[in-house]
């Protein structure tokens, strides 16, 4: 049996990036850390924390930073001082601007406004949680003298002229912190050596960097090349000069989107005109998504029911698509590297193995490992897994059929024949006229049609498996008939550990409708990722025999320090 | 900026937020931050031994004072014109201070202290604080506004509390 070792491996220092020594990640642990005058954690919504803490390294605290001003000065107006602000949480201080809104007779909101001569700043409530971590972020990189120092400035400003001076020489500030250590930074070496190489590949200094610069070549040949940069940026395994390129390509396209200015948002004399709060939102949340995308939702749920011993999909099978979660859409893209990751990283992995327990036999390894790990056996994984997955799919409807449960007509259509699915769609479109005739005559309003609409469905099913049985129905739906004989006799057979879903409730018709459209998503993800191994590879076998010359090589070098 | 810079920010900021997800930081926030001060106005007892080589900041000094001053606290500057080098009288419209020797031992003084108002947040620490340097006690609780300490003649919270130049926080 192939065993893949990739979750035992992650966590060893060859598969990640050293631990970073970074002070941006240190003043985010701190900030991320603190805790309210009554020594409760201040800031407890870690998904906004990361989000602030991205604005500052990508240099895009612009229009924060003047929102920022435009709060202190308000709270400056009420007499709420900025030490006083910093120790509490963002919904003690909501409740302290409403307390003296209130003793001052003014309306609550969910907002106030600060005002200055002309000038209006409307100041949300739900905004403040984000100007508080802004003000420790700020006291973390430029220092408590500068909080003390803005506050005074504040007090003193008597213009919306001056508020805008204030602004923008907090963000210069800040600026100058960053831009003094991020480009030194352990991290920024690797991009550094990502996008030198693509410029020396381009031979031309002038380049402007795409997206389609990081293609399945590129990556590989940054991972040969990266011994070549300096000894502490030589990355051992493909698989983390991949993660380092996919990355790198990820960063591209989300720079493109945006079209970032982030000098001239510096300088400016308005900088809260580059991004908007929307702009800045969907930005954040982009950095971010990773852990946000269909296909790692649906793999990642497999593998919670996996670890609750409910294995739809076995261990093993998890493993071959965890890769997917990490790497979701690229993978079309650049599935030959994909290919590359998982049988070359597995040798790897293996030669690792080898190395760690004093057994390494190089020349003698790579000959036994090459024979049976190919690009061919890798794809032929990606189809019986597509196989295994039908296969799971219909048991998982069989037994929604079973239970007449409504959400079967979801899927119901993945069964029919073509024939039958143009009878189904009369029989859907009968029904309907059926009920908006039942509906205008009874007159009722929408909110009561609404509530029946539920009620409805599950009877339009009950309806449906009716009118199968009719007489003048069967012979229309014959192959469905005999497909359902089929699935109730491998449903009858099936049997694997943790998958029983036997008794007809909710808590269970819920779970078999989330697990089937999991599996229809990873079924979607590998249909079309075969296609593009089709597309992008034109022979399978030539491409691995060209490949593994290549890796061998490295792989010596790595670990025999053979020279190439 | 150019594009690649750019292009490198965002990269960056990538992996700094997957990095996030485990990192630790490696030492304790040692630098002077907004909510040390306030652990060292709130906890006065627990710096006991820190409390006057964090007043020689400029900065922690000054927001320390800040917050003493405005925070509910209730306060007594120095006395102008003090006629002699020790003061045991001191008053203002909130509170007053009396220190008096003890019949049975010389050494030994009580410091009464007497509320002037009424004031809604609870008072707990006294602070005497003179060039710098800074003392805090813990004040027992008070009866009919009034509450009593024992001092020795050679601590130096008796030398500061007796200094005019020392101004005293109660909080």
């Amino acid at each position: 049996m192939r065993v893949n070792e990739r979750n035992f491996f992650d966590n060893w220092k060859e598969f990640s990036l050293k631990k970073p020594d970074e002070m941006i990640l240190n003043h985010y642990d701190i900030v991320k850390n603190h805790t309210d005058i009554n020594g409760d954690l201040k800031h407890k919504n870690t998904k906004e924390i990361i989000k602030v803490f991205s604005l500052f390294i990508t240099h895009n605290y612009g229009s924060s930073i003047y929102e920022l001003c435009n709060f202190l000065k308000y709270l400056n107006q009420i007499n709420l001082s900025i030490y006083n602000v910093m120790v509490l949480n963002s919904h003690d201080i909501v409740k302290k601007i409403k307390k003296i809104n209130i003793t001052n007779n003014q309306n609550i909101s969910n907002k106030v406004t600060l005002k200055i001569e002309n000038h209006l700043f409307d100041i949300s409530y739900f905004r403040i949680s984000t100007y508080i971590l802004m003000l420790d972020f700020i006291e973390e990189f430029i220092g408590i003298k500068e909080i003390l120092n803005i506050e005074e400035k504040i007090d003193k400003l008597l213009s919306y002229n001056d508020l805008k001076l204030i602004s923008n020489n907090l963000s210069k500030k800040v600026y100058i912190y960053l831009k003094n250590f991020l480009p030194t930074s352990y991290i920024q070496r690797f991009s550094s050596a990502i996008g030198n190489q693509i410029i020396t590949e381009k031979k031309d200094e002038n380049h402007v960097i795409v997206s389609e610069d990081i293609s399945d070549d590129f990556i590989l040949n940054f991972w040969i090349h990266s011994r070549f940069i300096e000894k502490e940026l030589l990355i051992k395994t493909f698989s983390l000069a991949a993660d380092l390129c996919f990355i790198y390509k990820k960063s591209i396209d989300i720079n493109n989107s945006y079209n970032l200015t982030i000098v001239d948002q510096i300088n400016d004399d308005e900088p809260w005109n580059f991004l908007s709060n929307e702009d800045i939102d969907i930005f954040t949340n982009q950095l971010m998504e990773s852990s946000e995308n269909i296909i790692s939702n649906s793999i990642n749920y497999m593998q919670n029911l996996h670890e609750k011993k409910i294995n739809i999909l076995k261990k093993n099978e998890i493993n071959e698509i965890k890769i997917f979660s990490k790497y979701e859409n690229l993978s079309f893209n650049l599935s030959l590297t994909i290919l590359r990751i998982s049988v070359f990283g597995n040798i790897q992995n293996k030669i690792i193995e080898a190395e760690r327990r004093k057994k390494l036999n190089l020349k003698e390894d790579l000959h036994l490992l090459s024979s049976d790990l190919k690009y061919i056996d890798q794809k032929n994984i990606y189809e019986k897994l597509i196989l295994n997955i039908n296969s799971l799919k219909e048991i998982v409807f069989y037994k929604l059929w079973m239970f007449e449960a409504k959400e079967t007509f979801e899927f119901i259509k993945d069964f029919l024949s073509e024939k039958e699915l143009e009878y189904f769609d009369k029989f859907l479109i009968e029904q309907k006229h059926k009920f908006n005739i039942a509906i205008v005559s009874k007159k009722e309003n929408f909110s009561n049609l609404e509530k029946n609409f539920e009620y409805e469905l599950e009877k339009l099913f009950i309806n449906f498996k009716a009118f199968l049985k009719q007489e003048n129905q069967i012979s229309k739906f014959n192959e469905f008939n005999n497909y359902l004989d089929i699935l109730r006799k491998k449903t009858k057979m099936f049997r694997r550990s943790g998958v029983e879903f036997n008794i007809n409730n909710s808590e269970n018709i819920k779970n078999l409708v989330k697990i089937y459209k999991s599996l229809n998503e990873i079924n979607k993800f590998l249909s079309k990722l075969l296609i593009a191994f089709n597309s992008n590879i034109i022979k399978l076998d030539t491409q691995f025999n060209d490949d593994k010359t290549i890796f061998f090589q490295h792989f010596s070098y790595l670990y025999n320090n053979e020279e190439l | 900026m150019i594009h690649r810079d750019k292009i490198s920010n965002i990269f960056s900021a990538i992996n700094y937020i997957n990095l996030s997800k485990s990192f630790k930081a490696n030492k304790s926030n040692d630098k002077i931050n907004i909510k040390k001060v306030w652990d060292v106005v709130l906890n006065p007892t627990k710096y006991e031994h820190q409390i006057n080589d964090l007043l020689e900041n400029k900065i922690f000094s000054k927001i320390f004072f800040k917050i003493l001053d405005n925070e509910d606290s209730i306060y007594q500057p120095k006395l102008i014109a003090a006629a002699s080098d020790q003061v045991f009288k001191r008053s203002s419209s909130e509170f007053k201070i009396e220190i008096v020797q003890s019949n049975k031992n010389k050494k030994t003084f009580y410091l009464i202290l007497t509320l002037l108002k009424d004031f809604k947040l609870p008072l707990l620490n006294l602070y005497v604080i003179c060039n710098n340097v800074s003392l805090c006690k813990k004040i027992s609780s008070f009866n009919n506004k009034q509450a009593q300490m024992i001092l020795k003649k050679d601590d130096q919270f008796f030398n500061l509390i007796t200094n005019p130049e020392t101004e005293i926080f109660i909080r």
